[in-house]
């Protein structure tokens, strides 16, 4: 019989992070912002050509508000906790957005948020913040994974 | 063993009665309203269990059952400046007769229906 694998995000995500959470809860029209500018800047996403300014930002907030929650939580994102992420997904689908130009938009937001909080966060060699860092970083990865993973099943799916 | 078609018209159904509750709380109807989502996430996690755990593909995509619906998602199903204001209306209607937020009614399961002035929950 095949032991399970000691470190599987199941069972290690169990800790509630509430510092993670008010770091990105207290900036997200600043990271709403930086967002939309590497959007706008980035050359490889066309898509998002024909949107307005709240046309693109769409969702963007409330799944920002959701990601803080699942921190809060200490839950492993899963279909029953991103619901915001999947109004994203499905919101860009029927805006005509093409799948990697979602994808793309998807790992700016990444990028911005872990780039946030590891900036906040990490302070010199402090052993704890770094162990946040890892923690929260892990939680927001699984986040934007699972919303990819919808993206993909309707991109792909859909009639 | 429950096959695509019928998995179709599963997700078909459900987005019917999503987009009605929808209408209703775009006219300002929320009589009760709250019951029934309560009684549609249960619908709607049946959808999305039966996708995660088996074969059965999304041919027909179902509306993401969203608690705080952005307007660009909105508008994207018809709904205009007027209606959409009254179905974010709802939601300040849930936090006033039911005492809390409208995503926390939906997962505890259990609602106030004022008119009837009955309780509601899962049997």
């Amino acid at each position: 019989m095949r032991r399970a694998w000691p470190s599987a995000p199941q069972q290690a995500l169990n800790m509630a992070q509430p510092d993670a959470a008010s770091l990105i809860e207290e900036h997200i029209s600043e990271l709403v912002e930086v967002w939309v500018k590497a959007v706008r800047s980035d050359q490889t996403i066309q898509s998002d050509s024909d949107l307005s300014e709240g046309g693109l930002i769409d969702h963007v907030p409330i799944l920002l508000e959701e990601i803080c929650s699942v921190l809060r939580s200490g839950e492993r994102p899963c279909a029953e906790n991103t619901h915001e992420a999947r109004v994203h997904s499905y919101t860009r689908f029927r805006q005509g957005y093409r799948a990697r130009d979602l994808v793309r938009e998807t790992s700016l937001l990444r990028i911005i948020i872990l780039d946030h909080l590891g900036k906040n966060l990490i302070n010199g060699s402090n052993h704890s913040s770094m162990e946040l860092f890892i923690n929260a970083s892990r939680t927001i990865n699984l986040y934007i994974d699972e919303e990819l993973r919808y993206a993909v099943s309707i991109y792909m799916e859909s009639k | 063993m429950i096959v695509q078609d019928d998995f179709d018209q599963f997700v078909k159904n459900y987005n019917n009665d999503y987009f009605y509750l929808l209408t209703r709380a775009s006219r300002g109807s929320y009589d009760c309203l709250i019951t029934s989502f309560i009684v549609l996430k249960d619908l709607y996690d049946v959808v999305l269990k039966l996708h995660e755990t088996t074969r059965l593909e999304y041919r027909i995509v179902p509306y993401p059952l969203t608690f705080r619906a952005s307007e660009p998602f909105l508008k994207g199903l018809g709904f205009d400046d007027e209606q959409i204001q009254l179905i974010h209306g709802f939601l300040s209607h849930v936090r006033n007769t039911q005492g809390k937020e409208f995503e926390e009614c939906i997962e505890e399961g259990v609602a106030f229906c004022a008119t009837t002035g009955t309780k509601h929950g899962p049997t």
